[in-house]
């Protein structure tokens, strides 16, 4: 799309304060929930706090058309937002919101408000709620802020809202795990921060335009702020690997994933479920963000090299999927395997990014597989925390074989987790389905194009495909056993008056499953009204079969067939060659299931304790502590021999001539008080 | 506007000989008149913004006849944002010392010679020229030695001797310089762009290092910072307060006016002298970093967070980019304003509680509940969190690195190395900072995760200082915010400042 044809965003209207206001909404929402909670005025808190989390949803609800759809104002079309605040912090602060950016607002705002009607009634005894509902609210504030910006820079300040508002979340408990955790989390965030810091100072100073968007100035990649400065591919790969880094612990991806299983099972199950359903997807965000913004399509040429930093990135989801997904069905700890479920889902979504960075301009079935999944993800993630928490807080268990059963006690919870397990596992009628099937038929069609060429590389693709698959039946293995066991099977006689759970919560949960089975019945809906239009601000070629598929742009509909023909329906072309295809692959995956059923029971491996000292999380604490100590003695032996050198040199010497012998008494606090004391 | 300029800086020398006549008859009250003249010299400074603010440079000096000028003042955007700066955070200081020195019986002595101090730093600030500055560079280091051993413990006369003697040996150094300058170019006065003629004489390299090693002995940068651990504890927390925030500034303020206004940033970009004094102020930022993770007494550990963060100043100046001075000039206001925080906090912690050691400080966020939020804040200021002051300084030095590559100061990788040892640096001071925030808000805490006991501030009793003490480190906080996010108003004059310098 060259400059011309993009559409001219909005902004000397009021409508382009709105993200403003939809930032601050939850912030104003947050400072009458502590007063609420000052006053003891429980029942005005909570409806403070749902009324909040509504008002936000329906605004950016409004957002639909301004940003998606477009508007007319006096003959001329609008499409997007823009808001600039000069001068902000030294640099600017900008506002704005396109389609990709609304998508995750949305489900942001959407899941949140399940998530705090769950909470209103989940925390009604315990301690602090006030404090726990002021950083819930404005952990609503900084994520739809991370959503509603327009660079970098505006980016990373709420970046930061989200480690500071985040970690009151984790550490609210205040016992002994959740105190370590919140450190953890926090330590590890700032990292994370800090890489995108640094990344960022780099791309203003190399580039000069930190804008989140692909756009036209994209191609001048010698043009720079400071001249003299030139972006080489070394330095553009470095800024691209700070700000992946950056982000990437904030998804919890492979390698940096560890803080995630500690920190989210600590947290109390309503900033639980939004952790793992939300607040990851704001390093998702930000990778896909990069990813485009460093490395944006290119034409697919015949014979061209593929895309190895694609590959990597793609391996990199294949990692995080295969090594989150390993732990959760070797524990039996319910909440830390769903923590690393998180993280192995992530890896799902990543690796549709990599295809979408493999097939260059073509890339649109890797691009939308990956938002699809995004959504899906956060609707099944937060309810099977939900589910988790009321479940565990009723039967004060943590371990899943010492439960069992309770679809009795609480009926509603259990069908919530069942359509979640379908919904993860890619069963057809629920949402998942669609989402893994597109992010399958991305890197098929990767492997089809490139493996005519038998482009180098080519064997890392097919084994991509393989480990997806493996990680897929692992996915299905340890939710389906976690569902027999704890919602399923004999009930242990001492949880027979485990508690219900309340209407409230119902409330939250039945939203869910509504929306489950409707993405699921519906898989193009979604399609055609916000990952269609989202697609376009990628410079992915609008043309190829792949996009056409998904979303054509002349006629707005979506014709990729999924469980069906969406364009002309008929109960027929439920059994096309297409639809076979999908759900064969879910066969595929649920063999891939079977085989792992197998080695768990009969190789013993659902036996299987993990030692300590293969935690990878010990072995970072522990050398990061051992470097810190080590770096902080150092310059204290360092600070010791230069302060009794120098104070020698400089005071001692000097004093020593005019008292010889009085003196030394009130020399010795000087000495007992040097460097050696703090070893 | 002369006139002004006059009272703004002689407000608190006499202001500190009418201190001492007033404790002669109500001792109670001289509290109170110091903060009033803190306040009143601030008010002062204020009143020459206008001018100075568009550009105008208010110069007064003493002239007879045909012989030139041996003492001036000049009001220009760099001086006036310091004498801004520094009078704020006095009266501040004053103003907590208030309940601070509330039952001490030299308090008089104290607010004395902390007014003799603050009229040392206005003269650095707005002096017109080398002696000048010289001879109020003296008043502050010699008559600051008061504040340093008000206590009079065995302790902190010791830290005192080692901080007047090596400001002595700072001072003759620096003096020997300044006349050796006289000799070479014949006035005392700064110029922009520096004097040629420095660099041809064969005297350069020890005249740069003299004028450096005379500023960084008050700047305390690596190595001649070993007084700061000794100092900072024992001064009282006020004094502490202005000791780090304020008066090592005065030296880093020195080091800008040698080398931009004495050599010229064209003619020391040479290895033997900016490259060196590049890389002692990374060494400064990260050698403070590390000690003062080492640290157990939260003064002391403060002490080294202030060593590594004047070392972000000197980094700015050094850069020798446009960016980079506005950057380190910007981190002069924004480390000022968190320090102070940080130090008054402290002073609260121990004036309350007595405790001084980090590791007693756990759960204090539920004790001192105020106190600990302003400390909070401060702390991730430190650490470089947004919206505060510390953030905007971090990035705005870390463009500067990045124009200094692009002038060819320094290579393209010099260039990232130093934004990664920002990057560091913040990263060793959220260690630093970290486990005293953490520990004091979630610190004493029930070892059973299943008992969800009641809000904790029923059972904790609350002893939050006084509103005396409370609301001056508020107002400080809340510029720390309102700075950074409105960071266009003090980058306005900051900008100026770096036109006039530069």
């Amino acid at each position: 799309m060259t400059p011309a044809e993009l559409p001219i965003t909005l902004k000397e209207s009021s409508i382009a304060l709105m993200p403003l206001v939809i930032v601050l909404v939850p912030v104003i929402g947050a400072i009458l929930v502590a007063v609420c909670a000052r006053c003891k005025a429980w029942a005005a808190q909570n409806a403070v706090i749902i009324l909040t989390c509504l008002v936000s949803l329906g605004l950016i609800l409004a957002l639909y058309h301004p940003v998606v759809r477009g508007v007319y104002i006096e003959g001329v079309f609008y499409k997007g937002l823009d808001l600039s605040l000069p001068g902000i912090m030294g640099f600017h602060l900008r506002f704005g919101a396109d389609s990709a950016g609304l998508i995750f607002a949305l489900i942001t705002s959407f899941i949140w408000t399940l998530s705090a009607t769950f909470g209103t009634s989940y925390m009604v005894k315990r301690h602090a709620k006030g404090r726990f509902f002021t950083f819930y609210m404005l952990g609503l504030a900084s994520c739809l802020g991370i959503y509603l910006v327009r660079d970098f820079f505006s980016l990373f300040i709420f970046f930061e809202f989200v480690t500071i508002t985040c970690y009151a979340l984790v550490a609210h408990d205040e016992t002994g795990d959740a105190t370590f955790a919140g450190k953890l989390f926090l330590y590890v965030s700032v990292i994370g921060g800090l890489c995108m810091l640094f990344g960022t100072i780099l791309m203003y100073g190399y580039t000069g335009n930190i804008s989140l968007y692909p756009s036209a100035e994209l191609t001048r990649y010698t043009t720079s702020a400071l001249p003299g400065l030139v972006l080489t591919p070394r330095i553009r790969f470095l800024i691209f690997f700070l700000l992946v880094a950056g982000f990437a612990i904030k998804a919890g991806l492979w390698l940096v994933h560890i803080w995630l299983p500690v920190a989210h099972p600590v947290a109390p199950p309503p900033a639980h479920a939004v952790l793992s359903g939300l607040v990851v997807k704001v390093g998702i965000y930000g990778m896909l963000r990069t990813i485009f913004r460093l490395y944006p399509a290119m034409p697919l040429t015949h014979g061209a090299q593929m895309n190895m930093i694609g590959v990597g990135v793609i391996w990199l989801g294949v990692l995080t999927m295969f090594f989150g997904a390993l732990p959760a069905l070797l524990t039996t700890h319910f909440k830390r395997m769903f923590a690393f479920s998180t993280v192995s889902q992530m890896g799902f979504i990543v690796f549709g990014l990599g295809c979408c960075m493999v097939l260059g301009t073509e890339g649109a079935m890797g691009l939308a597989g990956s938002l699809y999944y995004i959504m899906n993800h956060a609707v099944f993630k937060s309810a099977f925390f939900l589910c988790i928490g009321i479940t565990c807080s009723r039967t004060n268990e943590d371990y899943i074989e010492k439960m069992g059963g309770m679809r009795k006690n609480m009926p509603i919870t259990a069908l919530t987790f069942l359509f979640a397990v379908l919904s993860i596992a890619g069963i057809p009628f629920t949402g998942g389905f669609a989402s893994k099937t597109m992010v399958h038929h991305a890197i098929t069609e990767a492997i089809a194009h490139f493996g005519h060429a038998h482009a180098a590389g080519i064997a890392w693709l097919k084994w991509a495909e393989i480990m997806f698959i493996i990680s897929a039946g692992m996915t299905l293995c340890y939710t389906t056993r976690s569902f027999y066991l704890v919602y399923m099977g004999k009930r242990p006689d001492y949880l027979k008056n485990a508690e219900p759970e309340t209407n409230t919560m119902r409330a939250a949960f039945i939203p869910m499953i509504i929306s489950i089975i409707l993405i699921g019945l519906f898989p193009n809906f979604l399609l055609e009204k916000l990952i269609g239009p989202a697609l376009a601000g990628f410079g992915l070629q609008s043309g190829s079969h792949a996009y056409k598929m998904i979303f054509d742009v002349n006629t707005g509909r979506s014709a990729l067939p999924l469980l069906y023909n969406p364009v002309n329906f008929s109960l027929g072309s439920m059994f096309s060659h297409e639809v076979l295809h999908n759900v064969s692959g879910v066969g595929i995956v649920a063999l891939s299931t079977v085989g792992w059923y197998l080695i768990g029971i009969f190789g013993k491996m659902f036996s299987i304790r993990v030692p300590e000292y293969l935690n990878l999380k010990n072995w970072y604490v522990v050398i990061s502590r051992l470097v810190v100590f080590i770096f902080s003695q150092l310059c204290a032996g360092l600070e010791f021999v230069l302060n009794g050198f120098l104070s020698f040199l400089l005071v001692d010497f000097w004093q020593a001539q005019e008292a010889e012998g009085e003196q030394e008494e009130e020399r010795v606090p000087l000495l007992a008080q040097s460097g050696i004391e703090s070893l | 506007m002369k006139s002004v300029l006059f009272i703004a800086i002689f407000t608190p020398l006499i202001g500190a000989l009418f201190i001492y006549w007033l404790s002669l008859f109500y001792e109670m009250l001289s509290n109170v008149a110091a903060t009033l003249i803190c306040g009143l010299t601030f008010v002062f400074t204020a009143c020459l913004y206008p001018a100075v603010g568009q550009g105008r440079i208010i110069e007064v000096a003493w002239q007879i006849g045909t012989i030139p000028a041996l003492f001036s003042f000049r009001a220009d955007a760099l001086g006036i944002f310091m004498a801004l700066v520094s009078s704020l955070i006095w009266t501040i200081s004053s103003w907590y010392a208030i309940e601070y020195l509330m039952n001490d019986k030299h308090k008089a002595r104290y607010q004395c010679f902390s007014l003799f101090s603050l009229s040392g730093i206005m003269g650095i600030v707005l002096g017109g020229n080398m002696l000048t500055l010289y001879f109020f560079f003296e008043i502050m280091a010699i008559l600051s030695y008061m504040l340093i051993v008000h206590d009079e413990s065995a302790f902190s006369l010791a830290a005192g001797s080692k901080y007047l003697f090596m400001g002595i040996i700072g001072g003759i150094i620096l003096l020997l310089s300044i006349i050796l300058t006289r000799n070479i170019t014949g006035t005392f006065d700064f110029t922009n762009g520096g004097y040629a003629v420095l660099r041809s004489s064969p005297y350069f390299l020890f005249l740069f290092w003299g004028f450096i090693i005379g500023f960084a002995v008050k700047a305390g940068i690596f190595p001649l910072h070993i007084w700061r651990p000794y100092a900072y504890p024992a001064a009282p927390c006020p004094a502490t307060a202005l000791l780090s925030a304020v008066m090592v500034k005065a030296g880093a303020f020195g080091i800008i006016k040698t080398v931009y206004g004495i050599f010229g940033a064209g003619r020391i970009n040479t290895p033997a002298t900016g490259k060196i004094l590049l890389i002692i102020s990374i060494i400064t930022i990260i050698l403070g970093s590390g000690l003062a993770i080492a640290q157990k007494e939260i003064k002391r550990m403060l002490a080294y967070s202030s060593m590594s963060q004047i070392g972000y100043v000197i980094l700015g100046v050094i850069l020798l980019s446009g960016k980079g001075l506005a950057g380190g000039i910007y981190h002069i206001m924004a480390h000022a304003l968190a320090k102070t925080v940080l130090f008054l906090c402290a002073g609260a912690i121990i004036y309350k509680t007595g405790i001084r050691e980090i590791k007693d400080m756990k759960g204090i966020g539920q004790k001192m509940p105020l106190t600990m939020l302003c400390f909070t804040l401060a702390a991730l200021s430190m650490v470089g969190f947004p919206p505060f002051v510390g953030f905007v300084s971090k990035w705005i030095l870390g463009v500067g690195a990045l124009q200094a590559a692009s002038m060819n100061v320094i290579s393209q990788t010099t260039g990232i190395v130093i934004i990664g040892v920002l990057i560091l640096s913040s990263l060793l001071t959220a260690v630093y900072y970290g486990p005293i925030v953490m520990d004091g808000w979630f610190g004493s805490c029930p070892q059973d995760p299943h008992d969800h006991h009641p809000l904790p501030d029923m059972a904790v009793q609350r002893c939050d200082p006084s509103w005396i003490m409370i609301v001056p480190i508020f107002v400080l906080v809340i510029s720390m915010i309102v700075f950074a996010i409105y960071a266009q108003w003090p980058m306005r004059l900051i900008g100026l400042a770096v036109n006039q310098i530069l």
